[in-house]
């Protein structure tokens, strides 16, 4: 439907600039990164560019420094169960936020974002003493917990924001032609809030996989996350397997998002099946 | 709200959402009583934090004082806040065509543009600093090629100044703000357009008077998070700009790291939570506001 | 034994506080070849001694004190490989316990020098010392002296690489420190060297690196060309592949940075072992020729290139760490206010 109207528009001067702007925008926000990956294969151990001789030596490298790849592994434990945690928890929220009339919705809102807002350093020390106070200390379920606080606050915000614009037509028009709650939730709400689940889980996983000044707090050896051992291993040593265990974990968070857009279409986020 | 909303708003349906505004708030409590334990109570037991102060003979409210009586430190705070609004506006100027297109232009390959977008957010923020560093060199790529095209004519020192900073932001940030957007983008009815332009409309009076407001709430929670998340980042001033990009989280930094005041550190932290609130609570009223008007 | 009875025992045993069982240490390092060669000279010949299991930390101290900090009654970390400044806290906060000369007989073989800075709550176990890293390529002449150094970046004769107020342990010494050295000021009137500092700056002809790496970027890409950067890393970046930088000491010397050993309170009593295992003589050998940085025991003897490139301790110059750690607070807050606009 709306591509026959496209289609049938003569090429413009304003769709080629935006293509332009578009291209642009893309090559800027991968140009650090690619020369990111061209270090991680140079050969030399302090790089001069242009890189001369290519090496997967740094991957050798990578594999047999040992705290590399076992943080990894954390690391994406971690961020997917706060990123689940954060959807089991928040969605709720964002449904409830999105339709509600109080007078209270602004402010309960405001305080499901607030984590956003706190300087993650000061956070992170924050929950050490008081995880420590629980007797859970330097924990994984410290670690999970703390990530979640920072996670919830984008599924709240991306879940409300794509409920709050779908109209409430299609569950009304459902409730009464006899569909039950549940069925109203998986067959209707759930469809058109897919978007904003998916968004706010990428945002979710994205924040936790970065996060340097909370996961530092809680490092200890089976507690390290990525971040924290790249931040240890550059401090006393710089060479391109910091690149390729970044190229590394790019490589596999990509691969991830893959398998989620075969579950689930990536694509409804810019919502091709319409 | 959007005008979506206000359309399906019969009076009646308007009379039983009222009806369930005692319980309209029941599905928040499990994450508002996760946040309670988990961010609330330790937030209070910063908040005492920060009513030690260093010196002996020190009041409660001394670190407090200290930020509110001093000029540099007020100025400092200002520009935190200036620092977020100007990336937050930088990101949606950006970030908004790169949306549309997205989700108005692009037919097989969308899903790869996804990747595209995150990836770089993938990468640790060291390397992303690293890749700036080599990208923005007085000799660098950035500097040879705006030569090349005669654009300049001495080598720029880009990263000494605010500018890199605003680079190193913006590249992301942005990301969050072209997902936020594009996910509400989606949701708007084409045929609202297409009437619109069927009915004579102009595409920039379509865009202005249809698009743009339908897309508000994506604008918004795009702001919201990239705001916040600018407004509590240290990693970039401290990476890029030569140290000339001095905000808040910064100086909480240098109180843990170099200073060891852990009191006037949860003391600036609150200062800027309570500030940030206040800008998140504004903007939420505004946008109700309007929508409920 | 059944279960009942050995619990019984163990209880009985731990009460005596001799625990006759395998215990497990939790101790601190740095990451990287720092690491690895911790691992390989102390952590290994000490688990063959004793038959205890050890776990290795890697991270950063500003992370390590405070985690026993929030831990205190029982910490998480037994043995803490610190930092100057950090230790400083460490003893302040009553986090580290008091040296006891008899449960290290390899203290012995410490010279005293390395030991007083700590005021007996711990010991450097190795050091490198900052100098001027420099590209021979585009600086023909390196200055003598620190002052002519810093004269030479005011009047233009080069591009200099500085490390910026956020980079702990460093700036603190081998940049203020030194400056308040070389112009003869008490380290209480900072307003001098600051005044200097922002000359400096304003000439354009100074860069900070607030990462380590930074620095090493800086000089190849052009951005730089000479500064202030360690020994140690140097040379490990020279005999890397950047063949045109080169590194001396400028007069009156090279700066002291060292890396320091303490014991937790609270923690492990088989930490003291540990760290006897850390000071002995053939072990310390091992790691100061695999990380390339000097050591502390007085018997121990360096490989080339260390033999040739390792200071003396009695040549480098020893910041007043006392004195920094207390005016710390000031000369954060006068950076930011002036050079750091």
């Amino acid at each position: 439907m709306p591509a026959i109207l496209s289609n049938r528009k003569r090429p413009d001067t304003g769709l080629m600039v935006l293509r332009i702007f578009v291209a642009a925008f893309f090559i800027f926000l991968l140009a650090p990164i690619l020369i990111v990956v061209l270090y991680s294969v140079s050969d030399a151990a302090y790089t001069v560019w242009p890189i001369q001789d290519l090496s997967l030596r740094w991957y050798e490298r990578m594999i047999e420094y040992r705290p590399f790849l076992t943080s990894l592994g954390f690391s994406f434990k971690v961020a997917i169960w706060a990123a689940a945690l954060s959807i089991l928890i928040g969605v709720p929220a964002a449904l409830a936020l999105a339709r509600s009339r109080s007078p209270l919705a602004e402010a309960v809102t405001t305080f499901l974002l607030a984590p956003l807002s706190m300087p993650m350093i000061l956070l992170g020390v924050a929950l050490l003493y008081y995880f420590s106070w629980m007797g859970l200390g330097v924990s994984q379920t410290g670690v999970i917990l703390s990530h979640t606080v920072v996670s919830l606050p984008y599924i709240v915000r991306t879940v409300a924001a794509v409920y709050m614009n779908a109209g409430k037509g299609q569950e009304e028009s459902a409730a009464i032609l006899g569909a039950n709650r549940v069925q109203v939730f998986v067959r209707v709400t759930l469809p058109m809030i897919r978007a904003g689940i998916l968004a706010g889980g990428i945002f979710a996983m994205l924040i936790s996989l970065d996060n340097l000044p909370i996961s530092f707090f809680f490092a200890g050896p089976d507690t390290n996350t990525l971040p924290v051992v790249m931040l240890a291993y550059q401090q006393n040593q710089f060479d391109p397997a910091i690149a390729a265990i970044s190229t590394t974990q790019m490589v596999i968070a990509i691969a991830m998002l893959l398998v989620v857009q075969r579950l689930t279409g990536l694509h409804h986020i810019i919502g091709q099946q319409r | 709200m959007t005008m979506a909303d206000k359309i399906t708003l019969s009076p009646a349906a308007t009379a039983s959402r009222r009806r369930k505004t005692t319980h309209g708030l029941l599905g928040t409590l499990p994450a508002v009583f996760f946040l309670v334990v988990f961010f609330v109570l330790p937030l209070i037991d910063n908040t005492f934090n920060s009513l030690e102060t260093r010196a002996e003979d020190g009041g409660a409210i001394d670190n407090y004082m200290r930020l509110f009586t001093d000029s540099y430190y007020l100025e400092v705070i200002l520009r935190t806040l200036w620092v977020s609004f100007l990336s937050t506006v930088l990101c949606i100027v950006i970030g908004y065509p790169v949306a549309y297109y997205m989700v108005r232009h692009v037919k097989g390959s969308g899903a790869l543009l996804i990747f595209l977008l995150v990836a770089p957010l993938m990468t640790s923020i060291i390397m992303r600093t690293y890749g700036w560093q080599i990208l923005l060199a007085r000799n660098g790529p950035l500097s040879d090629w705006l030569m090349a095209l005669g654009l300049i004519d001495r080598p720029l020192g880009l990263l000494r100044s605010p500018v890199s900073v605003y680079f190193g932001l913006v590249h992301i940030l942005a990301p969050y703000m072209v997902i936020s957007i594009a996910s509400v983008l989606q949701t708007v009815d084409r045929r609202l357009e297409e009437a619109s332009l069927v009915m004579g409309a102009s595409r920039f009076e379509t865009f202005r008077r249809i698009t743009l407001p339908l897309s508000t709430s994506g604008i918004v929670t795009g702001s919201i998070i990239v705001f916040m998340l600018c407004n509590g980042s240290f990693l970039t001033m401290l990476l890029l700009g030569n140290g000339s990009v001095v905000t808040l989280p910064l100086l909480i930094y240098q109180q843990f790291v170099l200073v060891n005041d852990t009191g006037f550190a949860a003391a600036m932290g609150n200062v800027l939570l309570l500030l940030a609130l206040i800008c998140l609570y504004l903007q939420l009223r505004i946008v109700r506001g309007k929508g409920a008007a | 034994m059944t279960i009942k009875t050995r619990l019984l025992a163990s209880t009985l045993l731990i009460a005596a506080g001799t625990t006759a069982q395998a215990e497990n240490l939790s101790v601190t390092a740095f990451g990287g070849s720092w690491e690895q060669a911790f691992r390989t000279c102390y952590v290994e010949p000490y688990v063959a001694a004793s038959g205890n299991t050890v776990d290795v930390n890697i991270g950063s101290p500003t992370q390590w004190v405070n985690q026993i900090a929030a831990n205190a009654d029982n910490p998480p970390i037994d043995v803490l490989v610190n930092l100057m400044d950090t230790a400083a806290i460490a003893i302040n906060d009553e986090l580290v316990e008091p040296f006891d000369a008899t449960k290290i007989p390899n203290l012995a073989k410490v010279p005293e020098a390395f030991q007083t800075p700590l005021q007996g709550y711990g010991t450097v176990i190795n050091f490198g010392a900052a100098g001027l890293g420099y590209m021979e390529s585009r600086v023909s002449n390196p200055p003598q002296d620190w002052t002519a150094f810093f004269d030479g970046i005011i009047a233009g004769d080069y591009v200099a690489s500085l490390p910026g107020i956020n980079v702990g342990s460093t700036t603190p010494t081998a940049l203020l420190w030194n400056l308040f050295d070389i112009m003869e000021i008490p380290l209480d009137q900072p307003e001098e060297v600051m005044a200097k500092l922002s000359e400096a700056v304003e000439s354009g002809n100074v860069i900070f690196f607030n990462d380590m790496n930074q620095y090493l970027t800086q000089l190849q890409s052009g951005e730089a060309d000479i500064g202030i950067y360690w020994d140690g890393r140097a040379w490990t970046a020279k005999d890397g592949g950047i063949d045109d930088l080169n590194f001396y000491y400028p007069q009156p010397g090279g700066i002291i940075s060292p890396s320091v050993v303490q014991k937790v309170a609270n923690g492990s009593d088989a930490g003291w072992d540990f760290i006897n295992t850390m000071l002995d003589a053939e072990n310390q050998g091992c790691f100061a020729n695999a990380v390339g940085y000097a050591v502390v025991n007085s018997e121990v003897e360096y490989a080339e290139p260390l033999a040739s490139r390792a200071p003396s301790y009695q040549d480098v110059r020893w910041p007043d760490f006392a004195g920094i750690s207390e005016q710390m607070p000031t000369w954060v807050d006068q950076w930011n206010r002036t050079v750091g606009r």
